[in-house]
């Protein structure tokens, strides 16, 4: 018996349309465009699209047709388009409106938060030393001791820019790429953390905010060659 | 930044999902300082699934650096609809990682805004207004449950590379197909 394609539309109102074809390179690009389209009307009118391509072992589009709906052809793929959620339904236009004034007030929080920023960075800092200290004694669980380093490595990168000290998310962020490269830890690789770590102590000691200038750039580049080294190991 | 739409968002219910306490404070009080009156907070999984089945959040704020599983396996379950929660819902992936393989892999979990770290006020509710104003329709295929990732406009700038993944419910060619025929199908 020959091989017919056959695709199924059902909507939620419940009806089902099918088309068939017998040769098997034209299925999919009608699957193709009416899954494009089937994106675009439920984005546009809402409901629910639900499409399948079958492959029925029977000689002719009726009888395949037939098949599919005795649940006797081979489902060869599916999808299902839904209208998403509609969130502005319960969003309004007017009153506690989110304008400039507000968006200034809500940085504001994050500003004054600035302090907080450096005894934070400290705590990770140390979390990062003792890391390194466990890391260059034998036998130590280098694995959980690297998931620790990576977990202070992390929430600095994360929080540094926020406070607007982007110079130290800079830094986070090539410490987690150097870790999360690093498969067993060499003395170099001890090392290499070592420089992210003391370059980080230097940026929270002289308070170095934004990019850090020239200075900064210079780190900068100096731990890009770090890790490119790790990388392509 | 583009001058961002004045919303009232005081009714919408977020769950904001971070193992790290201060900055799940400070989300917290931005989306204060925003006006939203219910704002849920979970350190862990196990919590926002709680969260997520006791108050149906409208949006998640979510870390991609999680205990015990990720933020991505986290945002995979949610589209599979496990534990009750709705697949549905809107989830904000907020993250550190900037490498372009981390970031496609958020996409293809499912995520619908991609926020990378450091946060700020602007850029918190620029991804909000997105999930408002942009809703995508929602697919579930064989290999992928979430909204519509080939949009126009693409919040994860990672290219527009066809994936193999897509063929679940993406497009194989044009051929010379009429709109009728596919206008037919749908019942339009």
């Amino acid at each position: 018996m020959n091989a017919v394609f056959v695709i199924k539309v059902a909507r939620k109102d419940n009806t089902e349309k099918y088309k068939t074809f017998e040769d098997s390179s034209k299925a999919g690009p009608f699957w193709a465009r009416l899954f494009k389209r089937a994106m675009e009307v439920t984005g546009q009118n809402g409901g629910e699209i639900k499409t399948e391509m079958f492959d029925a072992d029977e000689t002719d589009a009726e009888a395949a047709e037939k098949a599919v709906i005795a649940g006797k052809a081979e489902k060869v793929k599916s999808s299902k388009v839904s209208s998403p959620p509609n969130l502005k339904n319960k969003v309004r236009l007017f009153g506690n409106v989110v304008d400039a004034k507000v968006l200034k007030k809500a940085q504001k929080v994050i500003d004054d938060r600035k302090d907080d920023f450096i005894l934070w960075a400290n705590e990770d800092l140390d979390r990062l030393f003792k890391c390194l200290e466990i890391l260059k004694k034998a036998g130590a669980d280098k694995k959980s001791v690297l998931d620790r380093a990576f977990k202070s490595a992390y929430q600095i990168t994360c929080r540094g820019g926020a406070f607007g000290y982007d110079l130290i998310t800079r830094i986070g962020d090539h410490l987690c790429k150097v870790i999360l490269a690093l498969d067993d830890v060499s003395s170099s690789d001890i090392k290499a953390m070592q420089v992210h770590v003391n370059a980080m102590r230097v940026v929270i000691v002289q308070k170095l905010e934004g990019d850090g200038g020239a200075l900064g750039k210079e780190v900068i580049k100096g731990l890009d060659d770090v890790l490119m080294k790790i990388e392509k190991r | 930044m583009a001058e961002l739409p004045t919303f009232n968002i005081e009714n919408l219910r977020f769950l904001i999902v971070d193992g790290d306490e201060n900055m799940r404070n400070v989300v917290v009080n931005i989306l204060q300082t925003f006006g939203v009156r219910e704002r849920f907070e979970a350190s862990n999984v196990e919590e926002a699934f709680k969260i997520l089945k006791d108050y149906k959040p409208d949006i998640i704020v979510c870390e991609w650096e999680l205990d015990n599983i990720s933020g991505v396996d986290f945002t995979k379950k949610i589209r599979k609809g496990e534990d009750y929660s709705d697949p549905m819902v809107a989830i904000i992936f907020l993250t550190a990682h900037t490498y372009k393989w981390q970031i496609e892999n958020a996409r293809d979990a499912g995520i619908t805004e991609y926020l990378s770290k450091p946060i700020s006020a602007d850029t918190l509710y620029s991804r909000i207004c997105s999930v408002i104003e942009n809703p995508r329709p929602f697919i579930e295929g064989d290999t992928f449950i979430g909204p519509d990732r080939r949009r126009q406009h693409d919040p994860f700038k990672v290219g527009n590379a066809r994936r193999e993944s897509d063929k679940s419910g993406g497009e194989d060619g044009d051929g010379e197909i009429s709109d009728d025929e596919i206008n037919a199908m749908l019942g339009m």
